[in-house]
């Protein structure tokens, strides 16, 4: 039995070194998942800012608008 | 035998303590419309809508969607697991949501375990735009009321007509529109966009958002 543990240890070294491995690769894409995640939550949360870049063309708008307007009447 | 049982526990325990993220998850590579529908009628990415003060939207977040993130100006509530259709009612909260001032367009984000992530995007409009117009969009003509959306590939170009003269401006960041009296045709960046129209005979507005169909960068 005794001549069988060095291979027995280097199976076992060899699982082990695989187990590290693929929870790595496991590690890697739960956290490329995650980015994904963010970045869709990021694609999302800009209603706000988008409302605000309204609310100045709106302004922009006006001042263009008044202005032939204005120009009109003269 | 000794280390034949040994073996055998030291490889159990390295499967119980596998990580429990088994799935097969990978950046969002591409992205795709959503399919939905407000108050029964059927939609695909985009919707320009009149607004009111109650609106079921049933969403089509297909069998693998992780998460589903609708945000407006009022907040971006999530949620985990969504059931297929997921249903939602929107009431829009006064002065956040109906602002007249500040449009509220809603977005909606779906991600899945799958390689795709699916986005919508909702203009609830209100009286602030009544404006209407023929947008040709995707090679598709359709007549909309104060608000329209367009969802194009990168480099299209998309026409509205008006049915009075317009001054038009455009969001930050947008390409540039060209309008020759009621005519305006603007080509598609690769982000999203927005452009202000107001008619020169009587004032009122159309407000039109575009949203491009560029993969995401990963």
């Amino acid at each position: 039995m005794l001549t069988f543990l060095p291979l027995f240890a280097k199976l076992g070294l060899w699982f082990l070194d695989k187990y590290i491995s693929n929870a790595a690769k496991k590690e890697a894409l739960k956290k490329q998942w995650l980015d994904s995640i963010e970045q869709i939550s990021h694609g999302v949360a800009e209603s706000a800012a988008l409302g605000e870049k309204y609310y100045d063309a709106k302004k922009r708008l006006d001042a263009k608008f008044d202005a032939i307007k204005n120009g009109e009447k003269q | 035998m000794k280390i034949w049982i040994l073996f055998s526990i030291f490889m159990t325990a390295c499967g119980t303590a596998a990580p429990m993220f088994a799935e097969n998850p990978t950046a969002f590579k591409n992205e795709a419309t959503l399919q939905f529908s407000v108050d029964g009628v059927n939609f695909v990415g985009v919707a320009a809508i009149p607004r009111k003060k109650s609106q079921t939207l049933k969403i089509n977040v297909g069998k693998s969607a992780e998460r589903i993130v609708i945000n407006t100006c009022a907040g971006n509530p999530t949620t985990i697991s969504p059931a297929n259709p997921f249903v939602f009612v929107y009431e829009p909260i006064h002065f956040i949501e109906d602002n007249s001032e500040k449009p509220c367009i809603m977005k909606i984000g779906v991600a899945s375990t799958s390689s795709l992530a699916l986005f919508g995007m909702i203009d609830f409009y209100g009286e602030e735009v009544s404006m209407p117009a023929w947008i040709t969009c995707n090679r598709i003509s359709l007549r909309a009321g104060g608000a329209s959306i367009c969802q194009v590939v990168t480099k299209a170009t998309t026409r509205l007509v008006f049915d009075e003269p317009v001054l038009v401006e455009a969001l930050d960041d947008c390409n540039k529109i060209d309008c020759k009296d009621a005519i305006c045709t603007y080509e598609m960046g690769k982000k999203e966009c927005g452009y202000l129209f107001r008619g020169l005979k009587s004032g009122n507005y159309h407000r039109h958002t575009v949203r491009g169909l560029a993969p995401l960068e990963n």
